[in-house]
């Protein structure tokens, strides 16, 4: 049985339809990246799955953990999960710790709220867990607050409040794009490390294919609240068949980049014409038809099923592409 | 030898630290040491470093926002740091700024004519308001936005379309040189593209010159001829961008391309460089505290010296 | 539009506040019976249909008195309010623009200003000065000078670091032009709210030196001095402390209620503008 089973969560706010139908599995120990571009709707995915979702918004579909449904269910039992068999990292580091509560506090928190442990306990686990990140004792106390920390530093400290508890599952929300190149990468390092060691799954959410590519095993795309493709990550790259997809590597400038080899810049990025659409308005049959290359009238009709592209690897789109990607 | 357009020269820029006790006398941090570089007209240079490189002092020293401590900025050959007030604002059509946030840079009370036209206001009041209002139109389908945006408000817009507003009034006095400050950064990918494909074009259509800060060396790469590397104040490397990206000598250039997740799957279970910036290096190299190469002699602070045509870098190990 | 009518505060405020202004403008040209006129024969007659409020020990009608100390109410409180954000709000937008030692100068005269009860200064100040309608508004406009000087410079400060003032100040505008132009607009919505705020305190200050004899000076009807000569009568003629006491606290909470609303209207609207 997977750990987290996902089966067509849809979810309105204002009457307006921002995740439609989306479903997926996470197994123990995977690394799952869920990658798009703004309205797409994946933070909204992982507030659904912490049962963070805002007031006013109604949710539809199955989130079973363990094989327990947790939609719909009474907040004590969301309670029981979050923090305890699902953390979350956020993107925010200057803002996801309280500014007046020491870091040994804060991590500490956890481990008495969900494990009962006595306070001498709880520090003992939060000090171990601050190690654990790459901030020792010795140099950083759990004494210390934020403001006294740097940007990657805090959120190290929020990795170490997410992993107190020992989660079945860390959701991270783009958890580094605030964070400097150099430090991004440390921290992704970590991430990865530990889930590692630890036999925790691991959901990273971006907008960046790069980090997709270097620290999951298999991805999900999503565009306009549906996913577009799916599969091992590997596979994935190797044969790019959405259209959405393509059209998102090859504008990356990192891809752009890497294709100039030695030639001056003058050479234009390729871009996806148009824009994402108003979740209000989105046309009906293929979401991304409007601005799709290879459009054709089937695509407006009804929105596309899931084919099947490779060994575990689908996308909703009726002519998939077949070349490798660019 | 033609005159660069821009120039500068040993700029230094120290900060006064808040004082700690009533009657000591502050300390200051230094963010410049000592920068260097020229930009030619029609050339676009990239400035690429990460928090606390100096960069944003860089920029507003170079758009004479604030007195460097010491050194020069010459724009098409007037130092900016020696002007009288008066002939400052002359200069100041010459230059223009496109910042990062593209929902901060634009006054969410006024119609994005009346924020596009707002340099010529100070900076050439002379033009009157029919010939403004013909420049407004221009400016703004040049960044391909149609006539009808001009009486909206910018909340009505996007964040890549209010980056194109911004560019517009960048445009305006038609400058020689625009200062982008990490244009793309808070941008979608996609959107991302369609923007650095503006920027392509308009400096190939007006003739601009761009100083392009980012943080992110592909974006760079796609934009820029030459680029500077910075470390906590210092430039470590220079030379022509496709050079640099290809052939980086510096060991924080290298850290900082080895950094930038690459959207290549063979790459999964690659580690990475560590250590932060840490504060300033007494007197020595300020990476060596994080260098892999580092050894007895870069105690000493290495100068920029030049190891292959047109491309130097400040480092005793390489 | 739809947020206005789904907010009862908002709503409620308005309306109290309207009937405050439209009761205090009508008596300018129209009250049932003069304010001033006395009537021995009708004194302490109990509300009827010629006299709805009743009438006083001196048989004037507490109705027509009601009305026209709503006028004379509004007319100081807005007077007063007007003076504090005229002084105060350049005060404060002048600190935030030229920092340093002028900024130091006024914090430290707004330091002093806060640091007397403003009440009892005002009360000061008229004993000083003399009673009159002059003097109060003067006294309670002095006290809402550091009000607005100190909104007005926090959130000017906040506004300087936003990157479209940094834009303008590439495109050399001046700091007086970018005040204008860019700080001061953005920051109408805040001042709004904090005057209809200052509004409602300015209605309850006056009443109160009106009380102790230090406000308008009779024959001009006063809701303090109305309260102040129903004392004696608390027991055998409540209403005449009842009826100016209820006056001044709806006006009160309708302000209030007024600038609250406006807050949550103004507010949220702006971010949602982003």
């Amino acid at each position: 049985m997977p750990l987290l089973e996902v089966r067509e969560l849809s979810v309105s706010i204002g009457g307006v339809r921002l995740l439609d139908g989306v479903s997926f599995a996470v197994e123990r120990g995977d690394s799952l990246g869920v990658v798009g571009e703004s309205g797409c709707g994946k933070s909204l995915t992982a507030l659904a799955l912490m049962g963070l979702l805002p007031a006013g918004a109604t949710a539809m579909g199955s989130i079973r953990l363990d094989g327990q449904e947790l939609l719909g269910a009474p907040e004590r039992r969301w309670q029981a999960v979050r923090g305890r068999r699902v953390a979350m990292v956020f993107q925010e580091p200057m803002t996801a710790l309280n500014p007046v509560r020491s870091i040994g506090a804060q991590v500490a928190e956890g481990p008495r709220l969900h494990l009962g442990l006595s306070r001498a306990d709880a520090e003992r686990r939060a000090v171990q867990a601050l190690d654990r990140v790459g901030l020792p004792t010795n140099r950083f106390p759990p004494t210390l607050y934020p403001h006294q920390l740097s940007g990657g530093q805090r959120q190290r400290v929020v990795i170490a409040t997410a992993l107190a508890c020992d989660p079945d599952l860390l959701i991270a929300d783009e958890p580094t794009t605030a964070l400097d190149v150099t430090i991004q990468a440390q921290i992704l390092d970590l991430l990865a490390d530990l889930a590692g060691e630890r036999g925790m799954a691991l959901m990273m959410i971006t907008h960046d294919l790069g980090v997709v590519a270097e620290t999951t095993d298999r991805m999900l795309v999503m565009y306009a609240g549906r996913v577009a493709e799916r599969g091992p990550t590997a596979e994935v790259f190797r044969r790019m068949a959405h259209p959405y997809t393509r059209g998102l590597l090859a504008a990356s400038p990192h891809a752009a980049a890497a294709r100039m080899g030695e030639a001056p810049p003058g050479l234009r990025l390729p871009t996806i014409p148009g824009q994402v659409p108003d979740p209000a308005h989105r046309p009906h049959g293929c979401p991304f038809a409007d601005r799709c290359a290879f459009v054709t009238d089937g695509c407006r009709a009804a929105p596309p099923p899931e084919i099947a592209v490779g060994p575990e690897h689908t996308a909703a789109c009726i002519h998939p592409r077949g070349e490798p990607a660019p | 030898m033609t005159t660069p357009l821009l120039e500068v020269a040993d700029l230094v820029r120290d900060y006064a630290l808040p004082r700690r006790r009533l009657f000591e006398r502050p300390g200051s941090i230094r963010a410049l040491h000592g920068v260097s570089f020229a930009v030619m007209a029609g050339e676009s240079f990239g400035i690429v470093g990460e928090s606390g490189c100096g960069k944003s002092t860089l920029a507003r020293a170079v758009l004479a926002l604030e007195r460097p401590t010491s050194g020069t900025v010459r724009l098409l050959g007037r130092d900016l740091t020696a002007l009288r007030p008066r002939e400052l604002k002359a200069m100041r059509r010459h230059m223009s700024m496109v910042f990062q946030d593209p929902y901060g840079s634009l006054d969410p009370r006024h119609r994005v004519a009346r924020i596009v036209g707002e340099p010529m206001g100070s900076l050439m009041p002379e033009v009157g308001r029919a010939e403004r209002a013909e420049r407004v139109r221009e400016a703004l389908s040049e960044v391909g936005l149609g006539a009808a945006a001009a009486d909206r408000y910018p909340h009505e817009f996007s964040g890549g379309q209010r980056q194109r507003i911004a560019i517009a009034r960048a445009l305006i006095t038609r400058p020689e040189l625009v200062v982008a400050d990490e244009p793309v950064s808070a941008l979608d990918v996609s959107v991302q593209a369609q923007v650095l494909n503006l920027m392509l074009d308009l400096r190939e259509r007006l003739g601009l010159s761009y100083l392009f800060i980012s943080h992110d060396l592909s974006v760079v790469r796609c934009v820029t001829d030459r680029v500077a590397v910075m470390y906590l104040g210092r430039i470590v490397e220079t030379g022509p961008t496709a050079e640099v990206f290809a052939r980086p000598r510096h060991p924080y250039t290298q850290a900082l391309l080895d950094a930038v997740p690459r959207p290549d799957p063979s790459r999964r279970g690659h580690r990475h460089a560590r250590g932060e910036p840490a504060g300033d290096g007494a007197g020595g190299c300020p990476y060596a505290a994080r260098c892999p190469r580092a050894a007895a002699v870069c105690a000493q602070a290495p100068d920029l010296a030049e190891k292959a045509p047109g491309h130097a870098v400040a480092c005793h190990r390489v | 539009m739809g947020r206005l009518l789904r907010s009862p505060g908002l709503i409620l405020g308005a309306a109290l506040t309207a009937a405050l202004v439209g009761m205090a403008l009508l008596s300018l040209g129209w009250t049932p019976y003069p304010p001033a006129e006395m009537n021995i024969a009708q004194r302490l007659a109990a509300p009827s249909a010629a006299h709805p409020l009743g009438t006083d020990q001196f048989g004037r009608d507490v109705l027509s008195m009601v009305m026209g100390g709503a006028w004379n109410s509004i007319v100081v409180a807005l007077v007063a309010v007007a003076i504090g954000a005229g002084v105060g709000v350049p005060l404060g937008a002048l600190a935030a623009a030229r920092r340093g030692w002028v900024d130091e100068a006024v914090m430290r005269f707004n330091d002093f200003a806060f640091a007397f009860p403003a009440l009892l200064s005002a009360v000061m100040i008229t004993a000083l000065a003399g009673p009159g309608a002059v003097n109060a508004i003067i006294a309670i406009g002095i006290f809402n000078i550091p009000v607005f000087a100190r909104l007005t410079r926090g959130a000017a400060l906040a506004l300087w670091q936003r990157d479209f003032v940094l834009a303008a100040r590439v495109a050399a505008k001046g700091d007086a032009a970018i005040t204008v132009e860019h700080i001061l607009p953005n920051l109408a919505g805040l001042l709004i709210v904090q005057a209809t705020i200052q509004f409602a305190l300015g209605i309850l200050a006056e009443a109160s030196l009106s009380y102790l004899g230090l406000g308008v000076q009779p024959p001009a009807p006063s809701w303090g001095k109305m309260l102040n000569e129903a004392q004696t009568y608390i027991y055998s003629a409540p209403r005449l402390a009842i009826f100016p006491g209820l006056a001044i606290a709806l006006s009160v909470l309708g302000l209030n209620l007024l600038g609250d609303g406006l807050r949550d209207l103004l507010d949220p609207r702006l971010r949602r503008e982003r």
